[in-house]
């Protein structure tokens, strides 16, 4: 049998290494290049009012003084009144708050940047956990690369990852979670359980979804339990539910206000939007989304490799799936839905994507626009997508290389997909969707490029006068002035929805609150030209009109 | 017991999928398209309709021709004896 000598084991560490080392190195070159979407400042806000209740709470008078005087000086006429909307978790806004005292940081533009590269950072050490993940689950470490690789150059994750404290950090924090189910189903040790139970009630205080890993591990001990093959007593469900519990009123301080009252209050958070999504050429209430809007978005925007890999990964697994299930006996061992630790991991990945995949598309949930607040059963899509490598590669191992250099040629591509997209990866559709479809859905909805525009009208028009800008969409565009230099601040007045007749230039990201067919709010008045359509692969990102004295 | 157990799932599971693609999608269309009907937005686009077509009547020299405005007449007129008629 062939055995790997240590020098090969030493250059595949070093080479694994190497590829950590580049991505975070790219990462901390690029973090500064994107754009800042509609909800940072009020994520800013929850940060400070979080931090000012804590050092309350633990009576650190200066650092509370500091964090009142930031959050007073945080205004936006639009900007969600925080007593009202403070359920959201605290473990990246927090951090993130105290890092911007801790470094003096006063200018806008540079606190911002912070968040952006903590989001990246947070999400580094996630990918990092996936592809332990992959290791933990393929034992190959090439296979698992390439599973890291997949994760890392989606363009969709990619871009979110330098921006999105919401989805990407809910993501990450997940992807611990089940690192450390992994490592408890391999070793059943109470440090592994209260670790699983601690980054649960994390992922759980960002997004309410969460609460299905403690869910999922309780279904696969009762999976456990009726198949008689239940190493693990019930003292460990003990310890799972009142550490989970434990660490989720640790992380989210609104449970410390009012215990369990607050809890239920998160449950039934309302988070219904007004806002009409723009599907097809179509226009929905988010709650009222078809049944395929999940699947269609997932299937647009994620990469053909990873579409075909994945379909073959999932397809090959399901079919094992169901030669076990119509196999499964009464008594023998060997006759479940999953036979060894490696199979019972393919399931509960399995099932995680499945419910998750059900529960989305046919519970009304909210989705608002696109999948973001699906990204994180983006992790179960990538194991797929490794598992059908770990087919290709190691059941039919023969033209090892020649497989090898494919799919590194394909992943160059990818590379470029990327690149052609910089900064904008965040709304990547895949080369076979139309330009038809790609405009007929909803686009930069978190306004990333609403500080571009603003630069741009600063380039076209050089002076020291004043410049008036309309917003022909649903977004708040005045929220981005403060990210300009000092004294091009001053230049730029930004009206009001019903004065933008009056204005020079006219913004819209093409969001809409309302069914912009039959609704006139968002016409264009007639005195005005569009000058540019800004686009990336023919997908507008936003639209610039001038107006022109008739 | 586990046979069991794992054919309910199965089958709780393929039921929910079926009800959910067929009556619920249906049921879900009809909720979207009474939220549209009768949601601020809509009422407000029925109202500003309205006043498109107020002010493009006004702006006509003439909006009611000769045939409408006799039938009105003819009914104004009855109702005004009817009334008459019933002091």
């Amino acid at each position: 049998m062939y055995k790997k000598t240590n020098k090969i084991k030493n250059f595949e560490n070093f080479f694994i290494i190497l590829i950590f080392i580049l991505y975070f190195f790219i990462g901390s070159q690029i973090y500064a290049d994107y754009g800042f979407y509609i909800d940072e400042k009020f994520h800013r806000t929850n940060g400070f009012y979080w931090l000012n209740f804590i050092s309350d709470f633990l009576g650190f008078e200066n650092l509370k003084e500091i964090s009142k005087a930031k959050l007073d000086q945080i205004q936006g006429f639009t900007l969600p009144e925080i007593k009202k909307w403070n359920q959201y978790g605290i473990i990246f806004d927090l951090p993130a708050a105290y890092l911007e005292i801790f470094f003096n940081l006063n200018e806008p533009v540079k606190y911002f940047q912070l968040r952006h590269f903590l989001v990246f950072s947070i999400f580094f050490s996630g990918s990092i956990y996936f592809y332990k993940i992959l290791f933990n689950r393929f034992n190959n470490k090439l296979i698992s690369l390439l599973g890291f690789i997949l994760l890392i150059l989606t363009p969709r994750i990619f871009g979110d990852a330098f921006w999105n404290n919401k989805d990407i950090i809910f993501l990450s924090f997940y992807v611990i979670s089940i690192y450390f189910y992994f490592k408890f189903i391999d070793l059943p040790t109470y440090k592994n359980l209260i670790l699983f139970s601690l980054f649960a009630a994390i992922a759980t205080s960002m997004r309410i979804a969460g609460i299905f890993l403690p869910f999922s591990f309780l279904l696969f001990y009762f999976f456990d339990l009726i198949s008689r093959k239940n190493k693990i007593g019930i003292n460990f469900i003990f310890v799972l539910l009142t550490s989970y519990i434990f660490f989720l009123t640790i992380s989210w301080p609104l449970l410390w206000v009012e215990w369990p009252t607050s809890l239920f209050s998160i449950l039934n958070l309302d988070m219904s939007w007004g806002g009409q999504v723009h599907f097809l050429g179509e226009y929905y209430r988010s709650q009222y989304l078809p049944q395929y809007y999940l699947i269609f978005w997932i299937l647009v925007s994620t990469p053909v490799l990873h579409i075909i890999l994945f379909l073959h990964g999932f397809i090959n697994y399901s079919k094992r799936l169901v030669m076990r299930y119509f196999k499964i006996e009464k008594i023998s061992f060997y006759s479940d839905l999953w036979r060894s630790r490696a199979e019972k991991k393919d399931f509960f990945i399995f099932l995680n994507l499945v419910l998750f995949i059900c529960a989305l598309s046919f519970l009304n949930i909210d989705l608002y626009n696109s999948w973001r607040l699906g990204y994180f059963i983006y992790i179960f899509i990538i194991y797929f997508s490794t598992y059908s490598i770990y087919l290709i590669f190691k059941i039919k191992s023969e033209h090892f290389f020649k497989k090898l250099i494919i799919l590194l040629i394909l992943i160059c591509f990818l590379i470029f997909r990327n690149y052609l997209y910089h900064p904008y990866q965040s709304v990547y559709f895949n080369f076979l969707v139309p330009e038809k479809i790609k405009n007929n859905l909803d686009i930069d909805y978190t306004g990333l490029s609403g500080i571009a525009f603003l630069k741009e009208i600063i380039k076209k028009e050089p002076g020291e006068y004043e410049i008036k800008i309309g917003i022909n969409s649903w977004y708040p565009l005045w929220r981005m002035v403060e990210l300009l230099d000092k004294k091009d601040q001053t230049r730029i007045k930004i009206l009001k929805h019903d004065k933008r007749g009056e204005a020079d230039y006219l913004y819209s990201n093409r969001i809409y609150d309302v069914d912009k067919r039959y609704y006139k709010k968002y016409d264009i008045p007639v005195e005005f030209e569009k000058i540019k359509e800004f686009k990336i692969d023919k997908t507008i990102i936003y639209e610039m009109y001038k107006k022109f004295k008739r | 017991m586990k046979i069991f157990f794992y054919k309910t799932l199965l089958v709780a599971f393929i039921f929910f999928i079926i009800f959910k693609i067929t009556i619920g999608s249906t049921i879900s269309n009809f909720e979207r398209k009474a939220q549209s009907l009768l949601s601020k937005g809509n009422i407000e686009m029925i109202k500003e309709e309205i006043r498109e077509e107020i002010k493009i009547a006004i702006g006509k020299d003439k909006f009611i021709n000769q045939a409408d405005a006799d039938l009105i007449n003819s009914l104004l007129k009855k109702i005004q004896t009817d009334l008459n008629n019933q002091k």
